[in-house]
This record gives C-alpha cells, structure tokens and sequence, in this order.
C-alpha cells in the first residue's frame, strides 16, 4: 500500500522534511560544514517534490492558501509594528549615543527594508494587474 | 457564510473524505466549510452545487445584508 495514499501522512513528511531542510542549512553552516548543510537541504527539497507527487489525493489546496496568505499578512503587520517602534527608537539612542549599529543590527535593519520594498513593489505590480 | 454543505453530504451517503475527493479538496477544507470556520473561494461553491446539482443559493446563504438590489432603483 502506497503510504502517500493518505494526504495526512503527505503533510506530515513535507512538514518533516522542510524542518530538516531547514534544521540542516541552518545548524550544520553554523557547525562549519556548509557543504554538508547545503548537500542535506537540497536532499530533503528534493525529498519534499518526490513526495508530494507520489501523493495520490489533494494534500494541500486553497484552503492552505488561504491560511498562507493570512499568516503573511500577519507576520507582515508584526515586522511592520515592530520596525515602527524598534527602528526609530535605536536610531533616537544612536542620536542620543546610547547606542551604536553593528553589524548585526544593521542587518536586520537592511533586510526588513528590503522587505518592505519587495512587498511595496509587489503590491504595485499586482495592483496593475487587477 | 452559512452552508447546507452537510446535509447534502449526508444525505447522497458520503463521507467528507469521499466529497472532497469529489471536488478536489482536502478533507480538512470540507469540515472546515461546514464547520463554517472557512469561506470557501467562488470556484469551489460553484463546483459543489454542480457536483449536488442544486442551485448555489441552496448550498450557500451569506449571513450578512446584501443591501440594496436593482428594484431600489425604482
């Protein structure tokens, strides 16, 4: 019997193998071994493709869509709240000299911007397509 | 948005396995809509009143007022 017949059992390994592709890149660079890292994460992404099309049923629809969408919107507004009031406030403290940027949050500063311009910009592009 | 999504179900003898089978959902999307925690997209409400053959109104009523209608404009 095919195992993938049940679309529970499909989440289950999709969800298992992207936190080992996950898991994998994350702890093994963090180790210095980012060959290794890279070489288990593109293992379990291929693993995440093969299983999904051995499934013999629905596994994700729009349902899960739906769910998607609204879980970005929502880790949207909490960056979007937190950057309001975190980012000014650092910048307020490196006025004052209470505070210095470093490399880490500097980055963090970056890539929430780059973010922003991303979904500003997507925004845009979708809103020209409606 | 209210549904009669069970009872059409119940009533042609499936499960909510074999009806999302049917119209290409999962299970958890059919309990969902009938559970009324999810508003299914205009896709599927049109494909399950084709799949029961009734009439869209009769699978699905909005909760909410519809408002004004083209007889207003009288």
């Amino acid at each position: 019997m095919n195992a993938f017949a049940e679309p529970r059992n499909v989440r289950r390994a999709v969800g298992a193998l992207a936190v080992v592709a996950g898991l994998a890149l994350g702890v093994l660079t963090a180790a210095d071994r980012p060959l290794v890292g890279v070489g288990v994460y593109a293992a379990a992404m291929v693993g995440v493709v093969a299983v999904q099309s051995r499934a013999e049923t629905t596994v994700f629809d729009e349902r899960d869509e739906a769910i998607a969408e609204e879980a970005a919107q929502l880790t949207l507004t909490v960056f979007g709240w937190a950057s309001a009031v975190v980012f000014p406030a650092l910048t307020l403290a490196w006025g004052l000299g209470y505070f210095e940027w470093g490399p880490a949050t500097s980055a963090v500063a970056l890539s929430v911007a780059v973010l922003y311009l991303t979904y500003a910009g997507l925004q845009f592009a979708v809103q020209r397509r409606r | 948005m209210e549904n009669a999504l069970r009872e059409h179900r119940e009533r042609h003898g499936l499960s909510q396995r074999d009806l999302a089978e049917r119209v290409e959902v999962t299970r958890q999307t059919i309990n969902a809509v009938e559970g009324d925690r999810y508003d299914p997209s205009v896709e599927l409400v049109f494909k399950l009143a084709a799949f029961f053959e009734v009439p869209v109104e009769e699978l699905f009523s909005p909760d909410v007022d519809l408002g004004a209608t083209v007889s207003d404009l009288d």
